[in-house]
C-alpha cells in the first residue's frame, strides 16, 4: 500500500530531512520510503519507484517537500502516519519550548551562561589553542579534547593557566570526572574520595571504572593531555592538579596514571607527592626509572593501580594494599581448552584497540613475553609498523591513532573500520586470537557490544573452516548508558571471553598464546 | 546588541538605494532567507559561515527565540534600509566598522590546485557512505536507487570531461539537477562544486568551455529545483563563493586546506561532501 504527503513552502534543514527519512524507512512494515524536496527530478524517481503516481506529481513543486512511502499494510501506513504527525509537532514545540541555549561561539556562550567556570573545546586543531586561550581569559578552566595543538602553543596555555590557577587538561585530553559530571568519553561512577590526575584517557575511564566497580569512588578524575609530562611542558598541569587534589576536602587517596614522563618532572612529581599526607599510588605505565618513588605506591597495570586506590581508600595500610593489588584471577579456567580449537598454525594475536592507552597496556605486557609484538604505537623501532594497514607476526593496534581516525570518527563511536579490520585479519592463516576492547559511557558508541557481535558473526561466517578466540574486556559500569552488565551478557552470549579487566584479557590472550608456542 | 556587522560583496546594493521591502522565504534557527526583488538573500548569525549573498549580524542571533519561526514567515514586515534592515519590531543597524565579505572566486595556479585535488579525495574518501560520495565511492550493486541515480549522472560527467565532449557535458549536468535528497539536493551541490572549480581554472580549462556549457545546461532549468538550491547554484554560476570555499582556495598548506574541507564536510547533511565530490571531479579531469 502507498500513502504520500506533501508540506507546501515549509522549508527543513537536510538533516532532519534525513533524520525523518532514517525514522520512517526503521518502522516495521515499511518496504521503502523517500522524504526529498519536489524537484523534478526526485519526482521523476519517486514515480519510477512506485512511490507516486503521474497524477500525485502534477500538484507538486520543487520547493514542497514530499514524503513517499510504501507499506505492507493500512496499519503499517497508519503508524508511520502517526510518526510523521508526531515528527512534525515535535519540530514545532521544540523550537517554541527548547529550553536549551544554542550558541556558536564562546563569547555567546559567556554571555548567556555568565557563571560557568569550565569550557569544553572541541574544535580543530588549526582554532583550538586560540579559543582555549580565549577561554582562559574569561577565567574559565579549559578541557580540550582537539589534537594536532603544538608543543609551542600547549606550553603557552599551560604557563597561563598555572599562573592564574586554572586547569587547562589538554590538548587531547579526552576524559574528566569533576564533581561527578562526566566530560567528554566518561563513564558514570560512584562519588567518593579517590581522585585521579591523568595524562591518558582511556587510562582514566579504565581506572575509574575499576575503582567503581570494586566499591570505590571517584571524588575528581583530571586529566593533563598526554604531553604534560615532557620537558618542554614540565608537568604544569599534573603538579597543579596534584595541588589541587591535596587541597580538595573530599579526596582522600590520590592517583596518577601516565607514561614515564622527563627525569626533572618525574623528581618534581615524586618531591611533591612525598610533600602531601594523603597516601599516593601511580601507575607509570612504560619502562620504570631508576629513582627513588618515597611514599608513593608503585603498580604495573591500571588493574592494579585500581585495586590498590580502593584498598586505600577504605583505610588500608600499604602493606595490605599491595597485597590486595598483587591479588589476580587464574585465567586457566578460561584458557584451558581454548588453544585446543586453534590450528597449529593460527599462533598470532591480532589485537584491535579503540582506547590508545589499553593497547599501550596491552603492549607493554605483551612484550617481555612474546618475541615480535609489533604495533602502531611501538616504541621500538624494529617492531614499529611499517604499514599499519598489515599486521605482522603479533600485532596490537591503537586504531584512535591519527591513521585511522584522519577524516574519520573515532572507534569508540564508529565500528566501521575495525570490523573491515577484523576481516581483514582472519584472512591471514595465523591470526588466533582477538583481543578487543569494548568502551561505554558518554561519547562511545550507544551498543558496542551488538557491533562487535555483529562483526565477529561476520567474520564468523566469513570462514566458516577456522576457529577464533575472541577475548574481550569492558571499560564501563552498570550504570553507563550502555549498562556494562548487558554488554558483557551480549558478547559472553556470542562466545567472547569477557575478562574483568584490560589487563587480565591482556593475561588470558598471553596464556594462550604461550601454549600455541 | 541587534546589530549588522557586515554584508558580502554581491548584496553591497541593497543598502544603496530607497528602501525597499522583502519578504521571508525561509527561517532556520540562526539563518534566514529574505527575498529581496526576486534574490534570495541569507541574514546570518555570527558564527555562520558567510556564504555568496548573505548579511551578517554582530552576535549570536536565534531566530526562532526572536519568535518567527516557518508557521509565523508570512506575518513579518521585512524593510531593508541603508543603514538598517527591520524584521517586524527588531531593528539591526550597521555598525561604524561594517565588513564586506569578498566573495568572487579568485582564479588559483596550479600548485594549489592539484593540493585541493589531493585534500579533497581524501575527504571525500572518509566519507564514502554520505551523499554524492556514494556514487562515486559505490558499486552499482550496493547502491540504492537514489545513488545509483547519482551515479549514472557522475559517470557520463566523468567520461564528457575525459573525452571533452561538450553535448554529452550538458546532458550529463542537467540530468543532476533537482536530484537527490536534503533540502539542496545532492546533484545540485555537485553541481555548484563543478562551477566553484571552473571558475578557479579559467574560463577555457581543458579546452572546453565547461562553465559555459554547464551554464546553457541548467539556467533556463533552475526552476526545477527548489528555491534555496536554485539561489547557490546562481551564486556558483555567477563565480561567487562561500567562506568555506574561498579558505580552501586560499590555503598555505595540505593541512589546512584539508581541515577546511574537513568543516565543509560537515555541512548539513551531505551537501558539504557533494559540493567536495564536484569539486574533486573537476579537478581530476582537468589538473
Amino acid at each position: 500500500m502507498r500513502y504520500f504527503e506533501i508540506q507546501k513552502n515549509v522549508y527543513y534543514d537536510s538533516v532532519t530531512l534525513m533524520l525523518l527519512s532514517s525514522e520512517i524507512n526503521k518502522l516495521n512494515g515499511i518496504a521503502q520510503a523517500a522524504v526529498m524536496m519536489g524537484t523534478a527530478h526526485n519526482i521523476q524517481l519517486m514515480t519510477d519507484a512506485g512511490l507516486l503516481t503521474a497524477q500525485d506529481g502534477s500538484n507538486i513543486t520543487p520547493n514542497d517537500l514530499i514524503i513517499g512511502m510504501i507499506g505492507q499494510d493500512e496499519p503499517v501506513l497508519d503508524n508511520a502516519k502517526q510518526v510523521l504527525k508526531e515528527f512534525f509537532e515535535n519540530k514545532k514545540s521544540a523550537s517554541e519550548n527548547d529550553e536549551k541555549i544554542h550558541v556558536s561561539s564562546l563569547d555567546g556562550a559567556v554571555t548567556e551562561m555568565p557563571d560557568a567556570n569550565i569550557a569544553v573545546i572541541s574544535v580543530p586543531g588549526r582554532y583550538a589553542a586560540r579559543e582555549a586561550m580565549k577561554a582562559l581569559k574569561k577565567n574559565l578552566h579549559v578541557l580540550l579534547f582537539s589534537d594536532n595543538v603544538s608543543l609551542e602553543e600547549e606550553i603557552s596555555l599551560k604557563e597561563y593557566a598555572a599562573g592564574h590557577g586554572l586547569l587547562m587538561m589538554g590538548p587531547d585530553c579526552g576524559t574528566a570526572v569533576i564533581n561527578g559530571i562526566a566530560l567528554g568519553f566518561a563513564n558514570v561512577v560512584r562519588r567518593g574520595s579517590i581522585g585521579i590526575a591523568a595524562a591518558s584517557g582511556t587510562g582514566l575511564q579504565e581506572l575509574t571504572c575499576l575503582i567503581h566497580r570494586l566499591g570505590g569512588g571517584i571524588s575528581q578524575g583530571l586529566g593533563t593531555g598526554g604531553r604534560d609530562l615532557k620537558a618542554a611542558v614540565g608537568g604544569r598541569m599534573m603538579l597543579l592538579e596534584l595541588q589541587a587534589l591535596a587541597q580538595d576536602a573530599d579526596t582522600k587517596v590520590i592517583g596518577i596514571i601516565s607514561k614515564p614522563g622527563d627525569e626533572t618532572v618525574m623528581r618534581r612529581i615524586i618531591e611533591y607527592c612525598n610533600q602531601i599526607a594523603k597516601p599516593v599510588a601511580a601507575c607509570f605505565m612504560g619502562p620504570k626509572k631508576d629513582m627513588d618513588y618515597g611514599k608513593i605506591l608503585l603498580t604495573d597495570t591500571i588493574e592494579e593501580l585500581g585495586k590498590a586506590l580502593t584498598a586505600l581508600e577504605k583505610g588500608m595500610d600499604e602493606r595490605a594494599a599491595t597485597e590486595r593489588m598483587r591479588q589476580i584471577r587464574d585465567t586457566k579456567t578460561f584458557s584451558g581448552e581454548q588453544a585446543g580449537h586453534l590450528k597449529p598454525e593460527q599462533k598470532y594475536i591480532r589485537a584491535l584497540y579503540s582506547g590508545g592507552t589499553l593497547a599501550y597496556e596491552a603492549l607493554l605486557l605483551m612484550e617481555p613475553k612474546l618475541k615480535q609484538v609489533y604495533s602502531n604505537i611501538s616504541t621500538h623501532k624494529e617492531y614499529l609498523l611499517e604499514n599499519p594497514e598489515e599486521s605482522k607476526c603479533h600485532t596490537i593496534l591503537d586504531m584512535g591513532e591519527d591513521y585511522f581516525t584522519n577524516g574519520m570518527p573515532h572507534p569508540m563511536i564508529d565500528m566501521r573500520l575495525r570490523s573491515q579490520r577484523m576481516r581483514r585479519e582472519a584472512k591471514d592463516r595465523n591470526t588466533g586470537i582477538f583481543l578487543l576492547d569494548c568502551v561505554l559511557g558518554f561519547g562511545c558508541h550507544e551498543d558496542p557490544a551488538a557491533e562487535l557481535v555483529r562483526m565477529i558473526d561476520e567474520t564468523r561466517k566469513e570462514n566458516p573452516d577456522r576457529h577464533y578466540i575472541f577475548i574481550a574486556s569492558v571499560c564501563g559500569t552498570d550504570d553507563d548508558l550502555q549498562c556494562r552488565i548487558s554488554q558483557v551478557r551480549a558478547l559472553k552470549a556470542a562466545g567472547v571471553l569477557v575478562m574483568d579487566s584490560n589487563a587480565e584479557a591482556v593475561r588470558l590472550a598471553l596464556e594462550i598464546a604461550e601454549s600455541m608456542m | 546588541m541587534n546589530k549588522l556587522k557586515g554584508c558580502s560583496s554581491p548584496v553591497l546594493w541593497i543598502f544603496s538605494g530607497k528602501p525597499m521591502e522583502a519578504g521571508l522565504h525561509s527561517v532556520f534557527r540562526h539563518v534566514l532567507n529574505m527575498v529581496i526583488q526576486g534574490q534570495m538573500i541569507s541574514f546570518i548569525s555570527a558564527d555562520i559561515p558567510w556564504s555568496p549573498l548573505s548579511v551578517r549580524a554582530e552576535g549570536i542571533i536565534d531566530f526562532e527565540k526572536l519568535g518567527i519561526n516557518e508557521g509565523n514567515k508570512g506575518e513579518w514586515q521585512v524593510v531593508v534600509q541603508p543603514e538598517k534592515i527591520c524584521i517586524g519590531k527588531y531593528e539591526f543597524r550597521k555598525i561604524p566598522d561594517f565588513e564586506v565579505f569578498d566573495a568572487n572566486i579568485p582564479s588559483i595556479d596550479t600548485d594549489s590546485l592539484l593540493m585541493i585535488r589531493e585534500a579533497a579525495g581524501q575527504v571525500i574518501g572518509a566519507n564514502k557512505d554520505r551523499g554524492f560520495a556514494r556514487a562515486v565511492y559505490s558499486d552499482s550493486s550496493d547502491m540504492d536507487l537514489i545513488a545509483k541515480d547519482l551515479k549514472a549522472g557522475y559517470l557520463n560527467i566523468k567520461e564528457a570531461l575525459k573525452f571533452r565532449d561538450a553535448g554529452r557535458l550538458k546532458k550529463a549536468c542537467a540530468s543532476l539537477l533537482g536530484a537527490g535528497p536534503g533540502l539542496t539536493p545532492s546533484g545540485d551541490d555537485f553541481l555548484c562544486g563543478m562551477l566553484q572549480m571552473l571558475w578557479a581554472l579559467g574560463a577555457d580549462a581543458h579546452g572546453l568551455k565547461a562553465r559555459n556549457i554547464i551554464a546553457e545546461a541548467i539556467e533556463e532549468k533552475l526552476y526545477q529545483t527548489c528555491d534555496i538550491s536554485k539561489a547557490y547554484l546562481m551564486q556558483s554560476l555567477r563565480g561567487y563563493a562561500g567562506e568555506l570555499t574561498q579558505e580552501m582556495l586560499s590555503a598555505a598548506n595540505e593541512q589546512e586546506c584539508r581541515e577546511c574541507m574537513i568543516r565543509m564536510s560537515q555541512i548539513g547533511h551531505s551537501s558539504g561532501v557533494d559540493m567536495l565530490c564536484g569539486v574533486w571531479t573537476i579537478l581530476d579531469a582537468m589538473v
